[in-house]
């Protein structure tokens, strides 16, 4: 199984050195020297130009362009942004790319999880006007104009109900006073930290309860994993956080339109395949053989069905991945959510070369680490698939 | 009771030296109606594919009429979508500053004494108002230079139809063609083509086209093609390519062989006439996905379009009115067309699949 | 606590009937129309007795299997009838106390039993599952031990308890199935096509593994098949079946030598025989009827070659040759021997 891991891990490396060389030969092919595009911007003076053509070494042939290129890019040297000159490319990614994971990540999650559910329960009740409805709504969900739906959301929730702020990081007024060593970054990185850890815990108390040969002291295992971690979490944020706690707040409040939204067009998809994949399961042999034990219905749906149907539908996760990366770009930027996408985009309309690579490349990485995760996911889900290896 | 068997009715049995005798076109024309007629009584059968090729249709009318409107009823000057111009003017009450309490129809007398010094409380005054509110005369408005907002909608219809069928079409051309080829030779070009496919699905298509048309500035039927060929080797084509796969273990594929057929005419003439059916129903999810993405990236500023459905949205966005649900009919039409259109060739596409994937339907 | 005995109810030995059916009649409801599957069957199953039940696809065996654990599709209706399962009227039961005997009291060798394992878990989870389900006392150690004695019993090696379904081979499988269909110790077991889609030498060895069940364990087993072979080999009684109706119930040994209704003699003579006299070999004509509208009279009629009027009209009775043995057929008696054909 490791070897499986090892050789997807390379072949994505792989698969991202081939994008670099892609972006570099595609810069290349524009006529003209790259730096002499910004002859116009008087923000850039000859130096940075310069600097610029060193890094791309335009000074040389173009196999030593390529070598500069390819050795900058993986020291960690993305160059310098030509739009927020003089930071540099690595740092803005820094600040912004951790944005866009937990966007990312909980919409990820979330519609997964919606999508997971509904599809269950619309397979197992087949039939009747129900069906009929939710099928609609997923339809609808899953062939509106995104960025048309993220507006009327706004509009919806935000400027008629007032439950959601409208759009942006946070609410610049709370924050005017906000006490010594309390900034807007770091809430938001510990807090996303935070999410990742109680989330990795709660998956290793789940395991570890899984396998304890006893049902019952399984199930007692996990939940004393659970109030462990409840009452350690309360403990540290009344205490050590404390002062955080509100402003942490405020920015999870803004997160969550945004992520609710881009929750609510993946999911579609999700659901209407889990119900096929549910129905095609239900008709399995092996679904008959449960029956005839004489296991309940319900656990025969939910451990024995929707455990295999789970499978194709992990397997299209990959696809949705894609997507909601794009959707990640569109709402960021109706939401006014500063995240990677968002910096993508500005980048590429004012054409700031160095940081439209960087920001390119993050999200391609992204993409591929996600890919990777799901795959060793899968492989943990359908013992069929450890054998190759 | 076996005797019937071998003795039929003879008047019943045509003579199989007329069926023979029929011109070769003739015959085929005749079971492509039939099969077409079949084909389209299990269509029909499902109500959501006629409700999404109504809508097609409705769009499509809506795309025709628009140039006969701007010709006869609609003049050109006023309605035509990119260059019209109309200053709708509403009467106002002027009313003491600072004690409007209906925008709509009163303006206070610092604004109305900015155009005619000598106006008093009580006056009313023609004001310019852009973005217009739907009137009966604009139907849905105008935008903030003037322009008759349905006029744009059913014109954009053109450019949506164009992008969409171009995309869809190119990315099934050669979805279908590298599945054919790849399930055919196999090995080392099924190899190539697969991991490319692969490659595609991975990357995230929306960013991969904002760093293009950054770099590139395209035309809408260049962009239709970049679209349908980034769409073309991806996942649609691994699909195609299993059912070609299917297709090519087929007896008849050796048939064909055995009676002298080359490779090109047992691609084309035998594959890939089977994987047909399943490329036209993929066409259509193409169309949706194409027609979003042009909104998509239109609606971000990164198209060089005259007028879409998308570029209405950005031009709301980027006068400011993105976040203004007053002038609705700047965004509202606009979105629900995208929403619709490409909603409805999904539908269809789904319509289709019941069909062709016969294991989804009910008993 | 004690140590959990692994079965279920009384146990006891009793001269009753396991299974009685008495005039079962089920109809399968579709679009087109009620279609009659099953139409009065009546027939009983003795202790450690092996039924065979044999006929044409779609003539109504599979359909009563899934009535007497009651697991028909949801169009499946019964229409009249009991089914005595020990005594018990499984049809009268709810799902809730129906479930208490499935398995435990009567359990099932699928058709196609490859895919009878859910891929997702090892094999002797889905074993404990059974075991759990009915036992729920029973602690872990327990019943790996009880999965141990099974695997051995069908001569599988318990080790493999721990691996997963697609790493057995399909034979393996078999056994496996059959191990977990003995795991509650049932006074039934349903064995429906049990050695299609295997190679001659594993269907023997699976058919020797039932026999001993049978004669070792003192189990029920009714065979479910169309293939008259298999079912001549290992069964005691035979029922044929035809279009839902049983047509002829019997001793194997009378049956075979001198089977009494048209429809087993000609589906014997169709049978090429290694052993036994030459002879010329028959051949069924027609197909077998649409049980949406079933002809009138005896369901066998159209291709019976021994039909006359009262044939078309009527339904035959059951008539008795001999004890024990049944035909519907108001011709029985001008049924020849095996290996004459009538001209």
């Amino acid at each position: 199984m490791l070897k499986y891991i090892g050789r997807r891990t390379l072949q994505n490396v792989l698969v991202f050195v081939v994008f670099l060389t892609a972006t570099f030969f595609l810069l290349q092919a524009q006529p003209g020297d790259i730096s002499q595009q910004f002859l116009a911007n008087p923000k850039i003076t000859p130096e940075v130009r310069e600097q610029f053509r060193e890094q791309l070494g335009l000074t040389g042939s173009v196999w030593t362009q390529y070598v500069t290129y390819m050795k900058n890019f993986f020291t960690g040297n993305l160059g310098i942004s030509f739009s927020e000159y003089p930071r540099e490319v690595t740092s803005i990614i820094a600040e912004r790319l951790p944005r866009t994971l937990a966007l990312f990540l909980f919409a990820t999650v979330l519609s997964f999880w919606l999508g997971f559910k509904s599809g269950k329960f619309l397979a197992w009740r087949r039939g009747g006007k129900g069906e009929t409805v939710v099928t609609t709504i997923g339809v609808f969900f899953q062939t509106v104009f995104y960025p048309w739906f993220a507006l009327m959301m706004i509009w919806a929730f935000a400027f008629g109900l007032g439950w959601f702020p409208i759009g942006k990081f946070l609410t610049v007024e709370r924050w005017l006073n906000a006490p010594q060593g309390v900034e807007a970054n770091g809430v938001f990185n510990r807090m996303l930290v935070t999410t990742l850890m109680v989330g990795l815990v709660l998956l290793a108390v789940e395991i570890i309860g899984r396998r304890s040969h006893d049902r019952k002291r399984g199930r007692q295992i996990t939940w004393a994993g659970r109030i462990l971690l409840v009452g350690a979490l309360a403990i540290w944020w009344t205490t050590v956080w404390s002062e955080q706690v509100p402003f942490a707040l405020d920015i999870g409040w803004h997160l969550l339109l945004p992520t609710i939204t881009l929750s609510l067009i993946g999911f579609g998809a999700t659901m209407l395949l889990t119900r096929a994949s549910m129905l095609e399961t239900l008709r399995e042999d092996f679904i008959l053989t449960a029956r005839a034990k004489g296991v309940p219905d319900k656990i025969v749906r939910d451990k024995h069905a929707a455990r295999n149907a789970l499978l194709p539908v992990t397997t299209s996760l990959v696809l949705s991945l894609a997507f909601l990366i794009g959707g990640g770009v569109v709402t960021e930027t109706v939401f006014s959510w500063p995240g990677m996408g968002a910096t993508l985009l500005e980048a590429a309309i004012v054409e700031d070369i160095p940081l439209t690579i960087g920001a390119f490349a993050f999200i391609a990485v992204l993409a591929l680490i996600a890919h990777l995760v799901i795959d060793i996911m899968y492989m943990y889900l359908d013992p069929r698939i450890r054998v190759q290896g | 009771m076996t005797d019937r068997l071998l003795d039929p009715d003879p008047a019943s049995v045509p003579d199989i030296a007329d069926i023979v005798a029929q011109p070769l076109w003739r015959v085929r024309v005749r079971l492509f109606w039939r099969g077409f007629r079949t084909g389209w009584s299990s269509f029909a059968e499902n109500k959501v594919g006629l409700v999404g090729l109504t809508v097609i249709v409705l769009f499509g009318a809506m795309a025709l009429i628009q140039p006969i409107l701007l010709g006869t009823v609609w003049e050109p000057r006023v309605f035509d979508p990119v260059v019209g111009y109309e200053a709708v003017v509403v009467e106002k009450t002027i009313v003491p500053d600072n004690e409007i309490t209906d925008p709509d129809t009163q303006v206070d007398l610092f604004s109305a004494r900015l155009i005619d010094p000598l106006l008093q409380v009580g006056d009313t005054l023609g004001v310019t108002e852009q973005p217009a509110s739907p009137s009966s005369r604009h139907l849905l408005g105008t935008d903030s230079l003037g322009r008759d907002v349905l006029s744009q909608l059913m014109f954009s219809t053109r450019a949506a139809f164009m992008l969409g069928i171009v995309a869809a079409m190119v990315a099934v051309f050669i979805a279908t063609t590298v599945g054919a080829v790849s399930a055919f030779f196999g090995g080392l070009v099924d190899t190539l083509f697969m991991r490319l496919a692969d490659l595609i699905i991975l990357v995230p298509f929306l960013p991969i086209l904002i760093v293009l048309t950054a770099l590139i500035d395209f035309g809408l039927f260049h962009l239709a093609v970049l679209i349908g060929v980034l769409g073309g080797f991806g996942g649609t084509a691994i699909i195609l390519k299993s059912q070609a796969l299917s297709v090519s273990v087929k007896p008849f594929i050796d048939a064909a062989r055995i009676a002298g057929g080359g490779r090109m005419h047992l691609i084309f003439r035998h594959i890939v006439p089977n994987v047909l059916p399943l490329s036209f129903l993929f066409m259509m999810f193409a169309v949706t996905d194409a027609i979003s993405a042009e909104a998509t990236l239109s609606f971000l500023g990164l198209l060089n379009i005259d007028m879409s459905w998308g570029i209405m949205i950005y031009q709301a966005r980027v006068q400011g009115y993105l976040l203004d649900p007053q002038r609705w009919w700047l965004i509202v039409p606009a979105g629900l067309a995208v929403t619709m259109l490409a909603g409805s060739f999904f539908l269809v596409g789904r319509a289709m699949d019941e069909i062709i994937n016969p294991r989804l339907r009910r008993r | 606590m004690t140590a959990t005995t692994f079965e279920h109810g009384s146990g006891a030995v009793t001269g009753r009937p396991v299974i009685e059916v008495d005039g079962l009649v089920m109809h399968y409801r579709t679009k087109a129309g009620d279609v009659s599957a099953v139409d009065g069957v009546t027939f009983s199953l003795g202790q450690g007795e092996a039924l065979g039940l044999v006929g044409e696809s779609g003539c109504g065996k599979t359909s009563i299997a899934m009535t007497l654990i009651r697991l028909l599709t949801d169009n499946g209706i019964i229409k009249e009838g009991r089914v005595l399962l020990d005594g018990v009227d499984v049809l009268k039961l709810t799902e809730e106390e129906m479930r208490k005997h499935r398995w435990a009291d009567i359990s099932m060798v699928f058709q196609g039993a490859m895919n009878a394992w859910n891929p997702v878990y090892k094999v002797g989870d889905q074993i404990m599952e059974a075991l759990e389900q009915h036992f729920p006392d029973m602690t872990e150690p327990e019943g790996r031990a009880r999965i141990a004695e099974l695997f051995e019993l069908v001569g599988l090696t318990p080790a493999m308890m721990d691996r997963y379904p697609h790493e057995f081979s399909g034979g393996m499988r078999q056994r496996a199935i059959i191990a977990m269909a003995l795991s509650c110790n049932p006074k039934v077991i349903i064995a429906d096509e049990p050695t299609t889609a295997l190679d001659v030498i594993v269907q023997d060895q699976i058919l020797k593994e039932l026999k001993k069940v049978q004669t070792d364990l003192g189990m029920s087993i009714i065979y479910i098949s169309h293939d008259v072979a298999v079912i001549a080999e290992v069964s005691d009684r035979i029922g044929v079946m035809y279009a839902g109706k049983l047509v002829e119930l019997g001793p194997t040994d009378e049956v075979f030598p001198r089977p009494r209704h048209p429809y087993t003699y000609l589906l014997l003579s169709s049978t090429p025989s290694v052993k036994g006299p030459r002879r010329k070999l028959a051949s069924l004509e027609g197909e077998p009827p649409n049980l949406l509208s079933p002809p009138t009279g005896c369901r066998f009629h159209p291709r019976c070659p021994f039909a006359t009027e009262i044939c078309t009209n009527q339904d035959p009775p059951a008539h008795e040759p001999s004890p024990g043995h049944r035909v519907a057929c108001w011709h029985w008696e001008e049924v020849p021997e095996l290996g004459r054909l009538k001209a």
